[in-house]
């Protein structure tokens, strides 16, 4: 079992996305992306932002739903600075 | 430090950190974009480095992990090339597109391409490099000794000449 997978759904999985490494706009079209799976909250901090998620379905953990929306938000990021 | 240095290996999960006047962070998103299709990928910062961490999708022990932290390097080192090779060719390649767009667009091209020569006031029958001479008048030795008539040599048409053909076989007509 990989470290994405250890966590029990109901338990929420914490990200955070420093400012000066991650766009702000990559963060937000995550949290539309992922909305529909997991419950989102967010601490909007002065450098990062940091992602709380607790998933809802129940397919998913919420380790594995913050991991896949941690790279959503890499992705996007260097979309955005290409 | 210089290599990247690996902070943590267990459990799935490798952590590393970068030094990011060494590794530039363009240089970094390149390598971790590599490596998203079968890891994830956090990214973070501190005054001085920059910290990866690396959860991997399937299973893997420390052994897969350290070997993981390795391809990661390498992959950090060809991005941070692949990076300045852009940088030092830039000039050349502005250079380049500018002048391929200029061609494109009908715009002036550089010196080194125009054609000083005007040929514009030539008309379509001229034939400054006697291409349409044929080959017999251009070769011919003056004075020679007239060549026998044979299937490839050209010869002028006489009156009976049948052009060729002998329907009664043999003399002329």
């Amino acid at each position: 079992m990989s470290a994405a997978e250890a966590a029990p759904a109901a338990t929420p999985a914490t990200r955070t996305f420093d400012k000066r490494v991650y766009a702000i706009a990559a963060i937000q079209d995550a949290l539309e992306a992922y909305a529909s799976l997991a419950e989102l909250t967010v601490d909007k901090g002065d450098e990062a932002w940091t992602v709380h998620v607790t998933a809802t379905d129940e397919d998913f953990t919420s380790e594995t739903l913050a991991s896949e929306l941690a790279n959503f938000v890499l992705a996007g990021t260097i979309e955005r600075k290409r | 430090m210089s290599a990247p240095e690996i902070l943590t290996a267990t459990d799935g999960k490798l952590v590393l950190s970068l030094d990011k006047t060494l590794y530039p962070l363009e240089a970094v998103y390149g390598a971790a974009y590599v490596f998203i299709d079968r890891a994830y990928v956090l990214l973070g910062r501190s005054d001085d480095d920059i910290t990866v961490e690396i959860a991997t999708k399937a299973p893997a022990d420390e052994a897969a992990l350290r070997a993981l932290a390795g391809e990661f390097g390498n992959e950090l080192l060809s991005q941070a090339l692949r990076r300045r090779i852009t940088a030092d060719n830039q000039a050349i390649l502005e250079s380049i597109v500018s002048q391929a767009l200029a061609g494109a667009t009908g715009a002036a091209l550089p010196a080194a391409f125009v054609d000083d020569e005007d040929d514009d006031d030539l008309d379509f029958l001229d034939d400054p490099l006697g291409i349409a001479v044929p080959w017999e008048e251009r070769f011919k030795k003056s004075g020679s000794a007239p060549v026998a008539a044979g299937p490839d040599t050209e010869r002028v048409a006489g009156p009976g000449d049948s052009g060729g053909h002998s329907p009664v076989g043999g003399g002329e007509a």
